[in-house]
């Protein structure tokens, strides 16, 4: 039996009975995605981040004693790294500038044009590149959507996490892919990425 | 509900295309190292206070265990079924082994007599019979 085989909550109670194992397997499985969370919502320095890391999970292990839910520790934990990066915010004395869903409207609809588009062509690595670079640049709501989406939370979870409705999650999530296509084909067609 | 369906067929697919490029980066291993120290330390604190708390029951068990042999021992010693006739007796009020029965008998003769006199007393016939 691999850890990958128990639920969250499974190794949850593991650890609580005082499996040390069993948090090491929790962590092994979030790691990843909340440190990407982490960093690409700050945009920080690296030791920022590892900071905010730390902080986070040993939050995480503080809660975790009195944790329920049986079936939404990933909503859960990210909704604790949210909480981390707004009070890192807060104590900066600032908030990361939000961009009004209006000005977005002009921006073209995403429609199936049935040739590749020139951001098709980049390599992995490349595009993985380009990427990290705009996602950066979205505004955070949309930033953290796209973000979340990668992770796979339903648009549901995300809409509790932001507390909004699920169609302005939806609609975030919807500037975010406008905004990342239009600026890869953009991007491409100025420089053609040599 | 699967709220995926409100997305057009246009943003998956583009969506979908740029999950070939997508990275989660890699966590410090001195970062890591910290946090799982802390997980460890938790996880002991939860055996220690699993294992003070079978103690104390386990304590508390043997405990009761004692008492109630000791009301057991108790009850077989002084209230148990070869004591029955002193527990009935003992019920009934108690038994004074020094009672008096000379003075028993003289209440008695004298109630005797007072009754034996109001009968008279209230008889015409026999009126005051006797001169005491």
């Amino acid at each position: 039996m691999t850890a990958e085989m128990y639920s969250d909550f499974e190794l949850i109670q593991a650890w609580k009975g005082g499996d040390a194992r069993a948090f090491e397997a929790l962590f092994a499985r979030y790691k990843r995605p909340l440190y990407g969370y982490i960093s690409r919502m700050v945009n920080g320095d690296a030791a920022q981040v590892d900071d905010l890391f730390q902080q986070l999970w040993l939050r995480v292990v503080k809660k975790l004693p009195v944790y329920r839910e049986q079936d939404r520790f990933q909503a859960w934990i990210f909704r604790i790294a949210r909480n981390i990066t707004i009070d890192y915010y807060r104590s900066r004395g600032r908030r990361p500038a939000l961009m009004s869903l209006d000005d977005e409207d002009n921006m073209p609809e995403l429609a199936e044009t049935g040739v590749p588009e020139p951001w098709q062509a980049l390599d992995d690595r490349a595009l993985a590149e380009e990427l990290e670079r705009l996602v950066a640049e979205l505004p955070p709501e949309q930033r953290e959507v796209f973000i979340c989406r990668r992770n796979n939370l339903s648009f549901r979870e995300i809409a509790d996490l932001q507390k909004c409705p699920v169609n302005t999650a939806l609609a975030r999530m919807q500037y975010a892919l406008k905004h990342l296509r239009k600026r890869l084909n953009d991007e491409f067609e100025r420089t053609g990425y040599e | 509900m699967n709220d995926r369906v409100e997305m057009t067929a246009a943003e998956e697919r583009f969506d979908a295309g740029l999950e070939r490029a997508w990275r989660e980066p890699e966590v410090p291993a001195g970062v890591e190292s910290a946090i799982l120290a802390a997980a460890r330390a938790r996880a002991n604190g939860f055996m220690l206070r699993r294992q003070s708390h079978l103690r104390r029951w386990s304590a508390a068990a043997a405990c009761f265990l004692v008492a109630g042999a000791a009301l057991l021992g108790a009850w077989v010693r002084w209230g148990g079924p070869e004591n029955e006739s002193v527990q009935i007796a003992s019920a009934a009020g108690p038994v004074s082994e020094e009672f008096d029965w000379q003075e028993f008998d003289e209440r008695l003769f004298t109630l005797e007599v007072n009754l034996t006199l109001s009968r008279y007393a209230s008889d015409d016939v026999y009126a005051r019979p006797y001169n005491f």
